[in-house]
């Protein structure tokens, strides 16, 4: 009987740990367990043969660490590990029991980028094989386990999903602080799970039945909609005569299972340290009591790689910023390949106090897939948001909901059938929530009536298409005010609507201002209306005090501000940024020196009003920047001085460039990567804020890139200056084919390298054209190879925003 | 025989990072930061305590010298004069693995985005916070004998192609989730792996940056 029709409907039970019986039988260490398959069939089939006798209803086979990063044949083992469950099963089969084989998958051991070096995609593929080993070997059902980060687990999930029509159940690994290791909550990992479509979702390993009970179940409770599964340790290990035991003995762990089936999870079994005696005793207490089978009403959550936001709260901040509507400086950002400019964008934004960032890089002159998955992923590396996929390109939107680390929010969908079939399946196969444009073939409706119809049949779409409406997002669309006067009572009246209808809401605010003076005071009001009538998401500018304002003000108007919490540190922060502004009294050169930011900005602010941009440049920060540069050369300066001289230095020339027209002057154009393999980059960081200071255009093309890439952009940029850097001796030998390819693509350009482990001798053995010990000797280097004419022309952004 | 792996973590707070440490890392050799400096490495510290989860595993584990020049260990044979100097009458030693977690990688690079001196700092602090977790840890190894100063692959002559055989052998990708890319960088980076004998006596060997043949690092302890 399908295990899909039984699961969450009754009780049922996993096995213990293989890998500790399979010890007591005699595996070696350092010995992989899967090989037993093969060599070892007995006992493999003995240990199973236990799991069943003892009461387990679904046995896992002996493949945790098989994949093809570690095994060549897969397959083969693949098929004689489910051999062995079913040979085990038979006689118990033969009494008329129900016996599974889940086959079982482990972590590969590599971690995926960006803070590994496992491509998303190569994850997937290894799982793929396992998947496909496992369909044709005849599993029952896939059981992905023992999961550490959530991303390897989606990888996992996809690839299961992908390649097979089995059930997929998905166990992942919590500590004490209830966060898998790589930051993701229970609720987090079951939006996630959903959203890929799991059978069933879970916690094993780690703790014990005691530390699960306290730190995770009713976190999992709470949140999922799916039957849980729960396989502890037996508690935590020690050493006692040199052998590992576990604390919690097998009565004690079948008294605490039977507290956890009481919560109301349906599936038990165990982990490490876990026998079948520990199995027959749960079993014993617990086969007696009722499987509940209630879950919480469904809710539009979305998340990060680490936490979930529920939507539909407190209204949410959508960050706009990274979006080139209207937008020079961004738009030339996504043209020059200039990701960096977007990561800043995402960090300011979260500074400011947004929860979710809008990421859209649709401009006509780019591959918006490609770009789009790597700013998605790009982004990831340095913000714990969850991200709202934006884009009109079905393409780019599936690329960047297949890789992103998470649940998104997606925009958008609208009420055209084809706008339907394109994004419905995307959001059914990935996971997301969505927001829905109220328009249609027939274009936007005039009435808010006509919205909500719109909205209605968007809703029944997606339900058909298994969506759950409550993953709906409908947007009623502001408009101008100025083309139609009642154009905001509309949109006003239809988020009305909406709420009647258990719908959610979310507006891109600042629509309404267009074509009217002082924008900000209408965008404001405008965003107070709306939230009073129920909006729920507002895709907005963090950056527009008025805005901010209005939120936290409305916040705690409305209740949702506990005690005032949040509006009165809000208050504190904004009274003390002005008075920041009104106290300087140092000269731009030493706010520079002594690395002071904000009073750098606000020098330069005023310096600017009696100067010449160029001679502000020119007399007060290039001077007190090579103060410093020199000051670092003779070490009277430290590394941390020198940096936040420059971040001060940046600040001012912020300011310089509102006030140069377009048509400024560059000094030159300078590539910097992290070569192949190396996913240590703080160091071309650190060169490239200085090269940024003395006024260079970095491309900064990351960590870990492959030497074509860097080819490809050399030649497509024109590009005759590249730093490549390399921390361990492991990676220098990429860094050494980088610069064969480069000479071989007959590149025309200089390469200087640097990192930790690089020596003269070593970058004129890999054929590098300079070996920089630190960041100053780069400048020092791309000064004299633009050659001295450039000095007195400062790097002039001419795309002002 | 299996291997015992013991498991070790320790609250953020209770961890003391030193400041010379800091200071070290960042490269100010002997010198203290001017206050504007202290008050940036005090904000990043404060973030770092927030984002810091400390994890390590163990093993006790037989070492002895072999007829052929290496160094045995249940998990393979070990060549390196470095090591056999430090391990000098050890017969036995602990191996393990402790890492700050990948929050600390997180904070770095979003601080590299638009703050590179807290990048840096914060870069120096997650240095100086698992190196004292480690000491943290050989402190908690009891018993009997006195514990060597930790070796890690990458001093001396101790290859870093160990590492991957220590991590096996201490199953770290599962237990506290330390992994290696192929060009044997750990994940998450502030990682430590380390061999620590236990002598009968108390003797003086040399270790850390004394074992290593890069005397002119900036990092160098003097």
């Amino acid at each position: 009987m399908d295990i899909r029709k039984r699961i969450g409907k009754e009780r049922l039970y996993f096995d213990g740990a293989t890998g500790t019986l399979l010890q007591n039988m005699g595996l070696a260490p350092g010995e992989f367990p899967e090989t037993w398959n093969l060599t070892h069939p007995e006992s493999v089939r003995e240990l199973h043969r236990l799991y069943f006798e003892a009461g387990s209803d679904i046995v896992a086979t002996n493949t945790f660490g098989l994949n093809a990063l570690k095994f060549d044949n897969v397959e083969e083992l693949a098929a004689l590990a489910v051999g062995h469950v079913r040979a085990a099963a038979a006689p118990f089969e033969a009494q008329g029991r129900v016996c599974y084989a889940a086959f079982d998958i482990g972590p590969l051991g590599r971690m995926p980028q960006p803070f590994g070096d496992l491509p998303f995609e190569e994850a997937v593929d290894l799982f793929a094989r396992s998947v496909r080993a496992a369909v044709k070997a005849g599993a029952d059902a896939i059981l992905i386990e023992t999961m550490n980060d959530l991303y390897e687990a989606k990888a996992a999930v996809l690839a299961a999903k992908e390649n097979s029509d089995l059930p997929v159940f998905l166990t992942a690994v919590f500590d004490q602080t209830g966060r898998l290791m790589t930051g993701a909550t229970p609720e987090t990992l079951v939006a996630v799970a959903e959203g890929l479509g799991i059978d069933a979702v879970g916690v094993n390993c780690s703790l014990g039945p005691r530390e699960m009970l306290e730190h995770v179940i009713p976190r999992l409770l709470a949140c999922a909609h799916v039957p849980l599964i729960v396989n502890p340790n037996a508690g935590l290990p020690r050493e006692e005569d040199g052998k590992t035991v576990y604390d919690v003995g097998a009565e004690e762990f079948s008294g605490l299972m039977r507290q956890v089936a009481q919560l109301g999870v349906p599936c038990l079994g165990g982990c490490c340290g876990t026998t079948p005696e520990y199995i027959r005793r749960t079993i014993e207490k617990t086969r007696d009591l009722p499987v509940l089978s209630e879950y919480p009403e469904k809710r539009a959550v979305v998340t990060s790689y680490a936490g979930a936001l529920e939507i539909g709260k407190k209204p949410v901040l959508i960050g706009e910023r990274i979006n080139p509507t209207g937008k020079i400086r961004l738009k030339q950002a996504l043209r020059d390949g200039e990701i960096s400019y977007l990561l800043e964008e995402a960090v300011r934004q979260q500074d400011a106090g947004v929860q979710i960032l809008d990421v859209n890089v649709g401009i006509p002159e780019i591959d918006e897939t490609q770009v789009l998955k790597e700013a998605v992923s790009r982004i990831q590396g340095v913000s714990d948001l969850p991200l709202q996929i934006d884009t009109a390109d079905p393409s780019a939107m599936e690329a960047a909901m297949r890789i992103y680390n998470g649940k998104p929010l997606v925009n958008s969908v609208n009420g055209k059938q084809e706008s339907m079939d394109a994004v419905f399946p995307l959001v059914k196969k990935y996971g997301g929530c969505v927001i829905a444009l109220t328009l249609d073939e027939k274009g936007i409706p005039q009435t808010a009536e006509g919205r909500a119809g719109i909205a209605d049949r968007i809703v029944r779409e997606a339900e058909s298409c298994g969506i759950d409406r409550s993953q709906i997002i409908v947007d009623p669309l502001a408009m101008t005010v100025s083309a139609d006067q009642q154009s905001a009572n509309i949109t006003l009246e239809s988020i009305r609507l909406m709420k009647e209808r258990g719908l959610l809401t979310s507006l891109g605010v600042s629509n309404v201002s267009f074509g009217l003076p002082r924008r900000e005071l209408l965008n404001a009001v405008f965003f107070a209306m709306a939230l009073d009538r129920g909006l729920d998401c507002a895709i907005m500018n963090p950056f527009s005090e008025d805005m901010m304002n209005v939120w936290y003000a409305a916040n705690a108007l409305r209740g949702l501000d506990g005690n005032c919490l949040e509006y009165m540190a809000y208050a504190a922060k904004t009274k003390q940024t002005q008075t920041a502004r009104q106290v300087s009294d140092q000269t731009l050169f030493d706010a520079i020196v002594s690395g002071m930011k904000e009073a750098a900005g606000a020098k330069a602010r005023d310096l600017l009003l009696e100067k010449e941009p160029l001679a502000v440049i020119n007399e007060d920060i290039v001077p007190a920047l090579d103060r410093v540069g020199s000051g670092f050369e003779k070490k009277t300066v430290f590394l941390p001085q020198l940096l936040m001289s420059a971040e001060a230095a940046n600040a001012a020339f912020d300011e310089v460039k509102k006030k140069i027209p377009a048509g400024g002057r560059e000094k030159g154009r300078i590539i910097l990567a992290t070569v192949k393999g190396d996913i240590h980059d703080i160091g071309k960081n650190i060169v490239k804020v200085l090269l940024q200071n003395y006024g260079y255009d970095v491309l900064d093309l990351g960590k870990d890139v492959p030497p074509e890439t860097v080819v490809d952009a050399a030649r497509r940029y024109g590009v005759r200056l590249i730093g490549l850097s390399a921390l361990m001796t492991t990676t220098v030998p990429a860094m050494r084919e980088t610069i064969r390819l480069l000479k071989e693509r007959r590149v025309d350009a200089k390469v200087v390298v640097g990192g930790a482990v690089l020596t003269q001798e070593y970058a004129d053995a890999i054929g590098a054209d300079c070996y920089a010990r630190d960041a100053m000797e780069t400048v020092r280097y791309a000064e004299a190879f633009f050659g001295a004419d450039a000095e007195s022309h400062f790097f002039m952004d001419n795309r002002a925003d | 025989m299996t291997p015992v792996i013991g498991l070790f973590t320790a609250e953020a707070e209770k961890i003391a990072i030193p400041d010379r440490e800091i200071w070290r890392y960042l490269g100010y050799r002997g010198n203290v930061p001017d206050g504007a400096v202290l008050e940036q490495i005090e904000a990043v510290r404060r973030e770092f305590l927030g984002a810091v989860q400390y994890k390590a595993c163990f093993a006790k584990t037989k070492t002895r010298r072999n007829d052929a020049g290496g160094i045995f260990f249940p998990f393979g044979t070990v060549r390196s004069k470095a090591l056999e100097r430090s391990l000098a009458g050890c017969e036995e030693a602990y191996v393990f693995c402790a890492t700050a977690g990948i929050g600390a990688d997180r904070l770095i690079s979003r601080y590299a985005v638009a703050e590179p001196a807290r990048s840096v700092i914060a870069d120096a602090v997650a240095t100086a916070a698992v190196e004292a977790f480690c000491d943290s840890l050989c402190a908690s190894f009891g018993g009997s004998g006195y514990l060597r100063p930790r070796f890690s692959p990458g001093y001396g002559d101790l290859s870093l192609e160990y590492q991957s055989e220590v991590l096996r052998y201490l199953d770290a990708a599962r237990k506290i989730n330390v992994q290696l890319t192929q060009s044997m960088m750990m994940v998450p980076s502030k990682s430590v792996t380390a061999i620590a004998g236990i002598g009968r006596e108390q003797c003086a060997v040399p270790s850390g940056c004394r074992t290593c043949t890069q005397k002119d690092c900036a990092y160098r302890r003097r």
